[in-house]
């Protein structure tokens, strides 16, 4: 699949197109994991723009690559080559409807995730898939890698609520996949490769990065307006503490059914305390659990209160108890909220300053089942303390799925790094779980789809790809490993 | 020793629009909060009753829904609250505000400090506090950011503008305290349960504090509001051009001239 990279420069388009020489062209050359090189970027305008762009690329077989705001882990969204067509100007909410399934929004790809769920919730609605990068990152790229978020403990991945996408396909032809009225897609927080057990090819399109079409409008399903809700931080003493109630409340506490549940372990607890605003706590305190508790009316509040104080004071005992904070103000849980994506934040920052010596942070994304998660975690703690490297454990702990990363400070730690990830990820499946349960694999992780999958599910998926672009243009490098030129 | 901490309960700002017609507040649908300076005051209250024992009690003029704000202030450690409400208080301005606290504040009788915010998000006008402390004829160190009680006295830092003094008063005092006194506590589950499963809210109309109907709400509010408006931000561009050393330093030179670093 040779292509020339001069070519681009006869793409004919009203947007001028950013070439390789030009500054401008820095800002979208890396996520926030990995380093790439487009040689062109277009900042496209309309849906017009983007079929006629497909089209000459797939022409030319020039590659091309979506993005969104970029803020993917996994490199998804930086090419290695060809051009990068970002969608940060096809935004906005066309339309909220109603008929007799439901209310729907119909949406544009590049629409800010955060004011996609203001402007629905000003229509008396509620969206309820909020990535803790919510702010920056954009419905279509939240769609294309089937996101999750903060509150998905109670409320699921995006699939759940896509109810029709419309794509444009290489040749710039557009088809319209839409769900049956009672269609339940799966809420597997499975986000390795595509999705094997698609009924609807719907549910193909949905987590496949940006490889199979380009996504130009979605209708999303949306939920009656949110109810309040408190957050609270629970302290323990050890990550195990944390664990077991955690595992505890998912297996066995089925009254309890908090929108969010997640672990914020002792190395996590200590890059939030980086947060200025974080106050001063006691020292016996190691870990966090994170929960946000739904209700309807002040009654209601104190009746919620007064179970999660039960459950906290007689696991943790009253001293512990009595240190757990809450906000139940928007402003008290946006601050609650900030210190929470603190943690990936300053992860993320002194991965970076690593990167020049060829280290960087290794995060993991891998999920194991419930009943699992207690034998997962004792192998990641195992690995982890035998890697001698700083590590974390945090997040969505209540679906099986901690984020749990390694600061590496060069390249023979992030061998290491690399080796303990690798083996938590055979752990995972071994235990019936999977190596993405969020981010995907993009283009640092492929190597972990054979971990997962046999040989036979890897080519029946680049099957797929083939039939949906024969000419593998599409966000080439993503999940599979680039074919050879 | 007795704190009593004002409050008031107002629409979350950062969740509100002003109508550009009509130049009022569009109310519909905000939040209500506490207002942000008064959790400061409170914190300051929490604080000093941790080292030197007191009991806070939380005082509010508003109607009912203000029950929550003093619900929270509870949560937050408070001892008591006193609601007063009356729709004779309707319509206050800030001087019949100060009026009325002051007459409830009489009513309370024993008290070493009055610790209040500096001001309310929705009005801006920094005058209750002040105008309390006329009120009940107490010394008033108002902007304070750091304070300290020695014996029958109160050590305050105030800073306003440039100028930080350090202003000593004879208690029974009053003080409002600015947003970089402290970082208000969050509060604990214990705390909200007891909040609202054990402490008691006390309502007080015009007739329990003794007020002069001629001095509350309406009719003893001189205040008049010609015309509110959105302030307009005149903000000012500057361009610097130079190579990037030069650049760098000429932004410093700013950041520098005005105080910011
Ligand atoms: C601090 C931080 C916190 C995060 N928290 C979460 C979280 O809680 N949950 C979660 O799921 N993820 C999270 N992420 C990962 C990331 O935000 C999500 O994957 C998000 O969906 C990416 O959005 P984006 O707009 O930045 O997309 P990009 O990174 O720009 O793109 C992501 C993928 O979408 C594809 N794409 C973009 N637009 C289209 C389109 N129109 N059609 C087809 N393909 C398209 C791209 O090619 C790429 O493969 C987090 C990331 C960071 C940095």
């Amino acid at each position: 699949m040779v292509w020339n990279y001069k070519v681009l420069k006869s793409l004919e388009v009203n947007t001028p197109v950013i070439p390789k020489d030009d500054e401008r062209i820095e800002t979208y050359s890396e996520d926030t994991m990995y380093r790439g090189s487009p040689d062109a970027v277009l900042i496209a305008r309309d849906e017009r723009e983007i079929t006629e762009t497909l089209k000459f690329c797939n022409k030319n077989k020039v590659p091309i690559t979506f993005c969104g705001t970029q803020t993917s882990m996994t490199g998804a969204s930086v090419p290695d080559e060809g051009l990068l067509v970002s969608t940060e100007l096809i935004e906005g909410v066309e339309d909220i409807y109603q008929n007799e399934n439901g209310t729907f929004a119909v949406v544009k790809p590049g629409t800010v995730t955060a004011l996609f769920q203001k402007e629905v919730a000003n229509a008396g609605y509620f969206y309820p898939v909020a990535p803790t990068s919510r702010d920056q990152c954009r419905i279509g790229s939240n769609i294309s890698t089937n996101a999750t978020g903060e509150d998905s403990y109670k409320y699921g991945p995006v699939r759940e609520y896509v109810q029709s996408i419309d794509i444009i396909m290489p040749d710039g032809s557009k088809r319209v996949l839409t769900r049956e009225p009672g269609e339940h897609p799966t809420w597997v927080r499975n986000k390795a490769g595509y999705l094997v057990e698609w009924g609807n090819p719907i549910d193909l399109i949905i987590g496949s990065e940006g490889t199979l079409g380009f996504i130009s409008r979605a209708t999303i399903k949306l939920l009656p307006k949110a109810r309040p809700f408190f957050s609270a931080l629970i302290p323990f003493r050890s990550n195990w503490d944390a664990l077991n109630f955690a595992i505890d409340t998912n297996l066995n506490d089925k009254d309890l059914n908090p929108r969010t549940l997640e672990l914020i372990d002792s190395g996590a607890l200590k890059l939030m305390k980086t947060s200025r605003t974080f106050p001063e706590i006691d020292e016996e305190i190691g870990s966090l659990l994170y929960i946000k508790q739904e209700y309807d009316d002040d009654e209601d509040f104190v009746r919620w209160i007064e179970v999660w104080l039960k459950k906290i004071t007689h696991t943790c005992g009253k001293d512990l108890a009595d240190q757990t904070m809450v906000a139940f103000t928007y402003n008290d849980q946006e601050i609650f909220r900030l210190w929470r994506h603190r943690i990936p934040e300053a992860a993320n920052e002194i991965g970076r300053k690593y990167w020049k010596n060829a280290g960087g942070k290794i995060g993991s994304d891998w999920w194991a089942p419930m009943d699992k998660l207690a034998e997962m975690m004792r192998h990641f703690y195992l690995v982890a303390d035998a890697s001698g490297l700083p590590y974390m454990g945090y997040a969505h702990i209540g679906c099986g799925h901690p984020h749990t990363n390694f600061l590496s400070q060069n390249a023979v730690e992030k061998q290491k790094a690399l080796e303990a990830l690798a083996s938590c990820c055979r752990k995972a499946v071994e235990l019936g779980g999977g190596v993405a349960g969020e981010h995907g694999i993009g283009k640092i992780h492929t190597d972990l789809m054979p971990i997962q999958y046999s040989h036979d599910i890897i080519n029946k998926m680049k099957a797929w790809k083939r039939e949906y672009d024969p000419n593998w243009i599409l966000g080439r490098g993503n999940i599979f490993e680039a074919p050879n030129t | 020793m007795n704190i009593i901490v004002t409050i008031k309960q107002v629409p979350d700002t950062n969740n509100i629009t002003i109508d550009p017609e009509t130049g009022t507040l569009n109310r519909e649908g905000v939040p209500a909060i506490i207002n942000p300076e008064d959790k400061n005051a409170l914190e300051a209250a929490l604080t000093l009753k941790e080292k030197h024992g007191a009991k806070v009690i939380v005082l509010s003029m508003g109607p009912p829904q203000a029950e929550k704000a003093l619900r929270e202030a509870l949560a937050m450690g408070a001892d008591e609250a006193i609601l007063l409400s009356d729709r004779a208080f309707a319509g206050a301005d800030t001087w019949a505000t100060a009026y009325t606290l002051s007459c409830a504040v009489k009513k309370i009788k024993d008290y070493s400090l009055i610790i209040g915010g500096r001001q309310a998000i929705d009005g801006d006008t920094a005058q209750t506090g002040p105008q309390l402390s006329e009120c009940l004829k107490i010394p008033q160190i108002t902007y304070v950011q750091d304070v300290k009680v020695e014996g029958d006295t109160v050590l305050a830092k105030s800073v306003f503008g440039n100028v930080r003094r350090m202003v000593q008063a004879k208690m029974p005092a009053l003080l409002t305290v600015t947003k970089e006194m402290n970082e208000p506590r969050y509060s604990t589950i214990r705390g909200i349960a007891t909040a609202y499963r054990e402490k008691k809210i006390t309502v007080w109309n015009s007739k329990d504090v003794d007020a002069k109907p001629m001095r509350i709400g309406l009719p003893g509010s001189p205040t008049q509001v010609r015309k509110t408006f959105s302030p307009k931000h005149e903000r000012e561009g500057k361009v610097f051009a130079g190579a990037p050393g030069q650049l760098a330093n000429d932004l410093l030179g700013v950041l520098v001239d005005n105080n910011y670093v």
